[in-house]
């Protein structure tokens, strides 16, 4: 696997989503309201749209 | 009454897990074994197995990552339904554990559909052209990386998805 670019690129676009989804879920948790849930749903629409330009 | 509502959930946690077993298992396959394996591989061999292997992979890799997703949803929406916020036992992190796993297996499900098929697939079928003598188109490679990137993706946060799922009735974050 190595640190190929199709690896840094997935492991660095995953880590980005999975702290925002922990900031999300705790602002959640604290304003009982989901609204900051999208904003990981936001960035992950973001990843996809990048990796369909990936030249 | 009581009972068929117990049965109805264990048929829905049993189908999640086995189909979530599935999915996550091929994903592992194809990033631990299958991708550096056909680096290795001589191209006509790679083209041997691309119709037979990986098409037969990719189809149980894309379903079981449906059922997976789809009944993982409808036992949490049944689980509100029939137990209300917060639940009889007060468990609300519950919710909200199982409401983040689901969040990224969703991702995931998006992902394999949306990129990892779409370009699998124009993969696969230039193969198969090849096979019949039709010239590979010059884009193959760049599918490929697209494909790769996305399932790395996966790969990396199968561990969060995992762990919320397996911390929601055990450790309560928030």
């Amino acid at each position: 696997m190595a640190w190929s670019f199709e690896f840094r690129m997935g492991l660095v676009w995953a880590v980005i989503v999975t702290v925002l989804m922990v900031v999300a879920l705790w602002l959640t948790r604290v304003a009982e309201n989901v609204a900051p849930l999208l904003l990981p749903v936001l960035v992950f629409f973001v990843f996809v749209w990048w990796v369909d330009r990936i030249k | 009454m009581a009972e068929a509502v117990e049965y109805y959930f264990v048929a829905l946690r049993l189908t999640h897990f086995l189909a979530g077993i599935m999915w996550i298992g091929l994903l592992y396959y194809f990033n631990f074994v299958q991708i550096p394996s056909f680096k290795e591989l001589d191209a006509p061999v790679r083209q041997a197995l691309i119709p037979k292997l990986v098409k037969r992979a990719v189809f149980w890799f894309r379903w079981s990552a449906v059922v997976t997703v789809l009944v993982g949803w409808l036992y949490f929406f049944s689980r509100f339904a029939l137990d209300g916020y917060p639940n009889p036992a007060g468990n609300v992190w519950w919710y909200y554990s199982i409401m983040a796993g689901g969040l990224l297996g969703t991702f995931m499900l998006i992902n394999v559909w949306g990129i990892i098929w779409r370009y699998q697939k124009r993969v696969i079928a230039a193969t198969e052209g090849a096979l019949a003598g039709k010239p590979a188109p010059p884009e193959m490679a760049l599918w490929g990386k697209k494909a790769v990137t996305a399932s790395r993706f996966n790969l990396v946060m199968s561990v969060p998805l995992l762990f919320f799922m397996a911390t929601a009735s055990h450790l309560a974050l928030f």
